[in-house]
């Protein structure tokens, strides 16, 4: 049996789940974090704050897939794990870049080659793990999938942080931290979207 | 000599003066800055750990290790790199902290308290995370009038425009 997989349901969910899990991250990071502050110069606290995105988006796009297509406690598990690792890569990377790209230089320009790349190291975590769960049901999509998570995630990651620094949308920067998980899941969303409808529209069930 | 630096020795020279006629020196200050006003505040500028967690450290030149001026808040935005932005109209007695570069933010000093909340700025991500002890509490409001204290320095990804950052603690300007 197959089944159809709509794409205003998936980019929709993936929309939410990065927006939420973005939002409750943060929090959790905050305070409650902050005792582990000191634990490896901060790196367990930023595992941890990817590792709360990837829940809730993992959770948020099993929700959104027909029943039975994907397990989905291994989606989710895999999207935590992906996402802890992703978004370490990206501190790691970014605060490298950061301090090596000339400040003087336009901030557009070392912003955008910054957050772009570390935008892509939380797509490459993703997408390479969801890409060991999803290739079980979607025959050959393993590497467009890493493919297009990467790019979606590095393109989002890059229009989020220029929305939000450069431009003075009162909406937005009212709700900044909303607004970057949104922009980060819309891209996401719909680079995933792309290899699902080209690639996997018709889904068989996980095998058993 | 560099415009960049003949800037930076100006808002040196300005804030000394300031510092003697501000009150972070040894004397308690207890005369407005600009009308009647009382600074309720102890008389020292101690710098606290927060400048370790500036990210991209290099994007800011650092001018003074500490100093306090005294204004009213106009505008407060938070951002995506945890820092909260906010814009001081300063009063009189302050107004040598600012140089050209504060005219791209309507002639206010900027004043950023850091790691107000998780980063999503990449390179300040892992920075903000190691900070045990970032400023807590609320900050001031709009229409406050304020003294602040911080690390003074220059944003040289801004135009080089005069900023206390960080923020290092503040109050309310009793009237």
């Amino acid at each position: 049996m197959s089944r159809e997989l709509g794409p205003v349901r998936w980019i929709g969910a993936t929309t939410l789940g990065a927006a939420v899990g973005v939002t409750v991250s943060t929090v959790l990071a905050g305070t409650p974090g902050r005792s582990l502050s000191t634990v490896a110069g901060g790196a367990l606290v930023v595992l941890g704050f990817g590792a709360i995105i990837g829940l809730v988006l993992g959770a948020s796009q099993v929700l959104a897939l027909p029943r039975g297509v994907l397990p989905w406690h291994m989606w989710t598990l895999a999207t935590l794990v992906g996402a802890a690792f992703g978004f370490g890569a990206a501190a790691a990377v970014g605060e490298l870049l950061g301090n090596v790209i000339d400040p003087t230089i336009s901030v557009a320009v070392g912003g955008a080659a910054i957050q772009i790349t570390s935008g892509a190291a939380v797509g490459l975590g993703v997408g390479g793990a969801q890409s060991f769960v999803l290739r079980r049901s979607v025959v050959g999509a393993g590497g467009w999938w890493i493919l297009s998570t990467v790019v979606g995630a590095g393109l989002g990651y890059g229009a989020a942080i220029g929305v939000l620094e450069l431009f003075d949308v009162p909406i937005l920067k009212a709700n900044v931290i909303l607004s970057f998980g949104a922009i980060l899941g819309l891209f996401i969303g719909v680079a995933q979207g792309l290899v699902l409808w080209s690639r996997g529209r018709r889904l068989a069930p996980a095998p058993s | 000599m560099s415009g960049r630096t003949r800037s930076a020795g100006r808002a040196v020279g300005f804030a000394l003066a300031a510092l003697i006629g501000a009150g972070c020196g040894d004397r308690a200050v207890n005369e407005s800055p600009s009308s009647t006003a009382t600074i309720l505040v102890a008389p020292t500028c101690d710098p606290t750990d927060q400048d370790r967690y500036v990210y991209r450290p290099a994007r800011l030149q650092a001018v003074l290790p500490c100093v306090r001026v005294a204004g009213t808040i106009v505008a407060s935005s938070t951002e995506a790199d945890g820092d909260v932005h906010l814009d001081v109209r300063l009063d009189d007695a302050y107004v040598g902290f600012l140089n050209a570069g504060n005219l791209q933010e309507g002639g206010n000093l900027v004043v950023e308290p850091v790691c107000r909340f998780a980063p999503m700025q990449a390179e300040a991500i892992r920075v903000c995370a190691s900070d045990p002890d970032p400023l807590t509490g609320a900050l001031p409001g709009v229409g406050e009038h304020v003294w602040l204290e911080g690390r003074y320095a220059l944003d040289l990804q801004h135009h080089a425009w005069a900023e206390l950052h960080p923020l290092y603690r503040w109050g309310r300007v009793e009237p």
